[in-house]
């Protein structure tokens, strides 16, 4: 059979852990210790970067018997994550395309541009906590019993 | 679908993580076949009865639900 899988080995997933960490640090140096506006917006985007890199490596890395079930699991969470994901583009789609600006004067002019930066910002939190979250919740789960 | 893999397991006395070793799976993915929480492949299935050098059908059987 072909069991040939587009998941990384099982360190990467603990390499992931060390990234996350590595962000929670540099978060917290950057609200403790920076108070440059230009040095802070380094720290930022730098933040982001490893953030996307951890959870990337946290999220597709194979587990440590990575079977059929797991697999399942993996479907099934990615199956739902995608399902949430439509009604949030459509939900968000829906408020920047109709420009409740217009409808509403009293509505901030600069709504649209703060609600697509947090978009991408949160993106990626959103696909980890999404995805990831169900899965090892069903891995819990099935492993409690 | 009903099984028999803890009887075959009991008569074989082997643990869960033993039978899960020589499959090739978790002892999490046999825990849950045993119970009954998860069906397993047609692979997987032959594999376990290959293991316990039995018939498929005599140790998954079809339930009324199925």
């Amino acid at each position: 059979m072909n069991n040939k899988s587009i998941l990384m080995p099982h360190t990467c997933q603990k390499i992931g852990w060390c990234f996350l960490i590595l962000f929670v640090i540099v978060m917290l140096a950057k609200a403790l210790f920076v108070h440059n506006i230009d040095v802070a917006w380094y720290f930022a985007k730098a933040s982001h970067f490893i953030f996307i890199v951890s959870i990337f490596l946290i999220c597709l890395s194979k587990e440590k018997v990575e079977d059929e079930m797991i697999s399942g699991f993996r479907l099934k969470s990615i199956g739902r994550a995608a399902y949430v994901f439509f009604v949030l583009f459509l939900i968000l789609s829906l408020f920047l395309e109709l420009r409740f600006a217009t409808l509403f004067p009293s509505f901030p002019e600069d709504l649209e541009l703060y609600l697509s930066e947090a978009f991408l910002i949160f993106l990626p939190l959103l696909l980890f906590v999404l995805y990831y979250g169900p899965f090892k919740w069903m891995l819990w789960k099935s492993q409690k019993q | 679908m009903k099984n028999t893999v803890r009887v075959e397991r009991a008569i074989k006395d082997i643990t869960q993580q033993q039978l899960a070793d020589a499959i090739g799976v978790s002892r999490n993915t046999i825990n849950s076949i045993e119970s009954g929480k998860y069906v397993p492949s047609t692979v997987l299935a032959l594999k376990i009865a290959r293991y316990f050098e039995k018939p498929t059908d005599s140790i998954f059987e079809l339930d009324e639900n199925d």
